[in-house]
């Protein structure tokens, strides 16, 4: 029996995430030392996160005696694509030359028994999305976050790197409260269609298994065309990741809506100045050319609606996102006085959606992973 | 001990010899591993582990007999659901036969498909009531035979059958609804069972 007779199982496994898994779990039930699992000279820890395209660990360097991400490309069937290698060492090369402090560092690109891999700063945290529904966020709070997310996004664009698939699965939010934007256009693809067909906001975007972003974040000229993303597009992505935090939910229905421009009317009760809105609004129109000229222009222009909003007395006070209502519901279960007036209109049910990657896999309530995941 | 077979091996450990115990698990972890990976989105060591040492306790229940890979898919099985209720104990009770791991939340790992049609598949296979899914994943994937199915369920060869033709009907629909894609739908044209084969056998 063979037990690693290839095929296109659900859940097929990386061979070194089997190796590890074998070493960990056969030590545990044998009761000896696991042995070690190395990659080049780091020694693999666990495992933090996986994607269609690669898998990263949690790895330690003996030399620098500090623990980091190592990410390389997850082919469990094979060897990666030639191309796809030289795309993730193009990357990342480009990567180690940018060192700022809302882009996750990147150390350097091994090679070893055949694989090429990259080296990065472990972020010990959660993502974006996590950690909008952690707690109750200020509008203050929440501006101040995503737009730690833009500057670094402004900053790869500065060095000529585009990010073609930001999320807020792609924003660590570490432990010391820094965001960091991870993932950079390691998935950039050959230019030529992608198939839509599910026409499904949530499954990854994939052509010949290559993931080409994530339709509910991708501009409609990279739904067209994802070869043709620039610094255009990722602007797009950045401002439905900025509205749905903000908002709660997200600027367009459906595929169909993106393509035609069309926008969701803001939620009713709202505590998001309009002001702010329509600097998001501009980021997403259809017409790359009529968006903000940079992700500079647009983060003076959210500094600045954000500003207007906070010089008036009631609105810090503003809570974004479901942690919010449960807030509002402890304090009038428990009667605690006060904190409900911090919320005024209805409710709003947040839509949170699957960061798995299956389409609209989400139960409300469930998330409660606590710390770093890594999306690859 | 690379001859013996699966059950020479498991008593032997039980009877004390590592050696055997290390061999069985060598044989039968990826299996296991694969088995979780696609379910539990967060650490499955654990998992994997209480399988194994199922084995050892779970004394009576295999005779020897039946097949081994059908008894240990089935401890894999008990541990996977006593994973998911606890997972789940904020909620209201679970029916885990009835529930897909789709509506159990962000749980499956994001596993991506090479191919477009193989990302149907599982798109629409994470979407079958758990039961169901099972059964497939073990029948296509792990090529347990139909009484060994039975064996790891716990019911009998008859239900077995009855349960596997019913999934796949439920797949085949699933995946109908899942793609307006014509070209995607051009390539199943022979059913869902041929089609599977198929794919299994281009790699």
């Amino acid at each position: 029996m063979d037990p690693e007779r290839p095929g296109p199982r659900p859940g097929a496994l990386s061979d070194l995430e089997a190796k590890l898994l074998a070493a960990k779990v056969g030590g545990r039930l044998f009761q000896r030392p696991a042995e070690p699992v190395q990659l080049g000279r780091y020694r693999l820890l666990g495992r933090l996160g996986q994607g269609g395209m690669s898998v990263v660990f949690r790895a330690q360097d003996p030399q620098l005696r500090r623990e980091v991400a190592v990410k390389l490309l997850h082919s469990p069937r094979g060897q990666p694509d030639p191309e796809q290698l030289a795309r993730l060492r193009r990357e990342a090369q480009a990567l180690g030359r940018l060192s700022h402090p809302n882009v996750v560092q990147v150390f350097e690109i091994g090679e070893a028994d055949g694989q090429s891999f990259v080296v990065m700063e472990l972020v010990r945290g959660a993502t974006l999305r996590e950690w909008l529904q952690a707690r109750p966020r200020t509008l203050a709070e929440v501006v101040a976050m995503v737009s730690q997310a833009g500057r670094g996004l402004a900053a790869a664009h500065a060095a000529g790197i585009i990010h073609r698939d930001l999320k807020p699965e792609n924003v660590l939010v570490g432990e010391d409260g820094r965001a960091r934007v991870v993932d950079f256009g390691l998935a950039r693809a050959n230019p030529g269609a992608a198939d839509t067909s599910t026409g499904s906001l949530d499954a990854p975007l994939t052509k010949s298994g290559t993931v080409l972003g994530t339709p509910a974040f991708m501009a409609p000229e990279q739904l067209r065309d994802p070869g043709r993303a620039d610094a255009r597009s990722d602007q797009f992505s950045f401002c439905v990741m900025a509205y749905e935090a903000l908002l709660g939910e997200r600027p367009f229905e459906d595929l169909a809506a993106v393509a035609a421009g069309r926008l969701r009317p803001p939620p009713p009760g709202t505590p998001v100045p309009a002001q702010l809105r329509e600097a998001l609004l501009r980021g997403l129109r259809t017409d790359p050319a009529e968006r903000w000229p940079t992700m500079d222009a647009l983060l003076a222009a959210l500094t600045a609606a954000d500003g207007e909003a906070t010089a008036g007395p009631r609105r810090r006070r503003w809570l974004i996102g479901a942690g919010a209502l449960a807030l509002a519901v402890t304090a009038v279960l428990g009667g605690e006085p006060g904190r409900p007036t911090a919320r005024r209109g209805r409710p709003r049910r947040r839509r949170p959606r699957s960061s798995s990657g299956w389409p609209g896999c989400w139960r409300p309530g469930r998330s409660r992973r606590p710390t770093s995941c890594w999306r690859t | 001990m690379a001859d013996a077979s699966d059950s020479q091996l498991l008593t032997a450990w039980r009877g004390g010899d590592q050696a055997a115990g290390e061999a069985l698990f060598a044989r039968h972890f990826a299996s296991i591993a694969r088995f979780f990976r696609n379910k539990i989105h967060g650490d499955i060591e654990e998992l994997i582990q209480r399988t194994f040492l199922g084995c050892l306790e779970g004394q009576q229940r295999f005779s020897g007999e039946g097949s081994f890979r059908g008894f240990l898919f089935g401890i894999a099985r008990n541990v996977l659901y006593n994973q998911l209720r606890t997972n789940h104990r904020h909620g209201a009770p679970l029916d885990l036969d009835e529930v897909s791991l789709c509506e159990l939340g962000p749980t499956a790992s994001a596993v991506v498909a090479k191919e477009q049609e193989e990302q149907l598949l599982l798109d629409a296979l994470f979407r079958l009531p758990l039961a169901h899914q099972l059964v497939i994943e073990l029948f296509y994937w792990e090529e347990l035979s139909v009484a060994e199915i039975a064996e790891a369920l716990g019911v009998p060869v008859g239900t077995a059958a009855t349960r596997l033709r019913r999934a796949r009907q439920l797949l085949e629909e699933q995946m109908a609804m899942l793609t307006s894609s014509q070209a995607v739908r051009e390539r199943i044209p022979f059913g869902f069972e041929t089609w599977a084969r198929n794919l299994r056998a281009q790699q």
